[in-house]
């Protein structure tokens, strides 16, 4: 039947209506048809996939066992307080306590929640690479202010370094005969080394709860990111022990401000103690520069303090031509100069204008409608303009 | 693939204090490597993805806020741009649960919202983007949005920055010298 419509005339203009767009005699299909084409997701899911060999890159579970309750009798408990709920009236608003709630949390899905916060900020991954854990024991890290109130730790919350000058308060759940560590490291602030951590505190063989009858191998030093270098990340990780560990390696003495000896690698060290210990608890904050710490870095650390800004990539300019077509000179070759320059030149126009001893000139309410130089080049004027209506570069003259 | 973009980043040293210097401090590289993947985001350089003109939902966030309504419960999360849930609330899990008198009323979505607020304030997230408009989504989940905001957290990001250029008519400041 096809072939008969085929052979004639109206038959072919029938047949080209019918065909998908892709079919026509004056449309190409590129690439494959929609229907068997893959979406761009799964083009780059592939490309990631293909770029992480799931035989080599897989996570390990270097955590505590989870003890999970039986099934039943949780069961029970809960009905129980359900039921014990139905007959009351509902609790209004300002009953329902959030600290309760939290509380309750703690015990029930927290170790999940802050395992999934701690991927976002790529805490696992920095530390200990290809492996993680599930945070099993709660901490509460408390740092005391002056004025007593306290500054709790959580997980990615914001304390400035004034307000961790001195340690915190660790509290945990431990059993009086288990011993534990916990470490306090820095993956962002190292200043000497690329991949390498500042370790912050070490508490080693805590027995029980009571971080005071630990020994101190490291001693606390307040977190000091660098002005520029934005928001960094401390990270408490509370190890459990298998026995009593000789720490002697990692021992510094007690004020240890050289910052070459605080570096820390915490795979390097999990590689190494691996049989004898296990994490189990983790906590982190993330901390800025502050005032407080140019005192701290020229009278503690005894050094410059060192002051870093973002580095842009460099902005795509066509390169440059002997004779560019159609473009106004002076703002073709400005494109080109270097801008430190520029703005050292305009730095030093200011300072002759500003003078420290005399009260600031006050500025003209309508500052283009003051007379111009008209034997000036127009492209003279047009800069004065710019410069009266402060655009640009010229922001701060 | 804009996570490797983001964590390849630099800060180069330019100006330093001098002060009474000691000898043992004072070598440190030109580079900072921050790996913090949060960082960039909360300094307003990260990049920010744009989304298509045809989405139903924009896709220009970083963090952004979700609300789940069943018939039995309510819930709400965070999820970052590249798809991640970052933290959640809802009335399946047993804390929330077992104050309520029934999980999908108005007080389970206010609770939701409050205790969600709690949980992003605790994860260092102050700001999210929401893409409910107030006026055209049901009394329930503006009162779950009402609480997420009253908790401190505010329902709009800002904007990305894009770097400054000399000869742009802009002045802007650099988010990298800006301190609350």
């Amino acid at each position: 039947m096809s072939l008969l419509i085929n052979q004639g005339k109206l038959g072919r203009s029938l047949l080209l209506l019918t065909q998908p767009l892709f079919l026509q005699p004056n449309r190409e299909l590129r690439g494959k048809a929609p229907d068997v084409a893959r979406s761009l997701k799964q083009r780059l899911d592939e490309i990631s996939r293909a770029e992480r060999d799931p035989n080599l890159h897989f996570k390990v579970n270097i955590g505590l066992p989870h003890l999970k309750p039986s099934r039943g009798a949780e069961y029970s408990c809960r009905q129980k307080i359900l039921q014990s709920r139905k007959g009351l009236q509902s609790l209004s608003n300002e009953q329902i306590s959030l600290e309760e709630i939290r509380k309750e949390w703690l015990k029930t899905s927290a170790p999940f929640h802050i395992k999934s916060v701690a991927e976002h900020y790529n805490i696992f991954e920095d530390l200990f690479g290809e492996a993680f854990f599930v945070p099993r024991i709660p901490l509460s890290i408390k740092y005391e202010q002056p004025d007593g109130s306290n500054l709790p730790v959580y997980f990615g919350n914001q304390i400035k370094p004034k307000e961790a000058a001195v340690a915190p308060s660790v509290v945990f759940e431990g059993d009086p005969s288990s011993l534990w560590s916990l470490v306090l490291t820095n993956p962002d602030g190292h200043l000497g080394e690329k991949d390498a951590e500042c370790l912050h505190w070490f508490i080693g063989n805590i027995p029980g709860n009571d971080i005071k009858k630990g020994e101190e191998i490291v001693s606390y030093l307040q977190p000091f990111p660098p002005r520029g270098t934005g928001s960094q990340r401390l990270v408490f990780i509370l190890y459990k022990q298998e026995k009593l560990i000789d720490f002697s390696s990692y021992r510094k003495s007690a004020p240890c401000l050289e910052l070459a000896n605080r570096t820390f690698h915490m795979k390097k060290f999990y590689k190494e103690m691996q049989d004898f210990i296990t994490p189990a608890g983790l906590s982190f904050f993330q901390s800025d520069w502050d005032d407080s710490l140019t005192e701290f870095f020229h009278k503690k650390l005894n050094m410059q303090e060192p002051i870093y800004d973002f580095d842009f990539p460099e902005p795509y300019r066509r390169p440059p031509v002997w004779f560019p077509k159609k473009a106004p000179f002076n703002l073709y070759l400005d494109k080109h100069r270097d801008p430190k320059q520029i703005s050292k030149e305009l730095l030093l126009k200011r300072m002759k204008t500003v003078d420290p001893f005399e009260p600031k000139k006050p500025e003209p309410k309508y500052p283009n409608a003051l007379p111009e130089d008209n034997k000036l080049p127009s492209w003279v004027r047009v800069e004065i303009r710019k410069q009266r209506l402060k655009w640009g570069r010229y922001s701060d003259m | 693939m804009w996570e490797a973009r983001i964590r390849h980043i630099s800060f180069i040293s330019q100006r330093t204090y001098s002060s009474n210097i000691g000898e043992v401090n004072n070598s440190f590289l030109p580079f900072i490597y921050n790996r913090n993947p949060r960082n960039l985001e909360r300094l307003r350089i990260a990049p920010k993805p744009m989304g298509y003109a045809l989405d139903d939902k924009p896709m220009n966030y970083w963090h952004r806020v979700v609300v789940v309504q069943s018939n039995k419960h309510v819930g709400a999360y965070i999820e970052h741009f590249s798809g991640k849930t970052v933290i959640s609330a809802s009335t399946k899990e047993w804390a929330i649960k077992q104050f309520l008198r029934s999980t999908s009323d108005t007080q389970a979505a206010a609770t939701v919202g409050k205790v969600l607020a709690q949980r992003c304030l605790e994860c260092g997230l102050l700001e999210v983007h929401s893409n409910y408009d107030m006026n055209l989504v049901s009394p329930k989940v503006s009162l779950l949005l009402k609480n997420i905001e009253e908790g401190g957290i505010s329902l709009s990001e800002p904007e990305q920055f894009l770097p400054h250029r000399h000869w742009s008519r802009e002045a802007k400041e650099n988010p990298t010298q800006i301190y609350e």
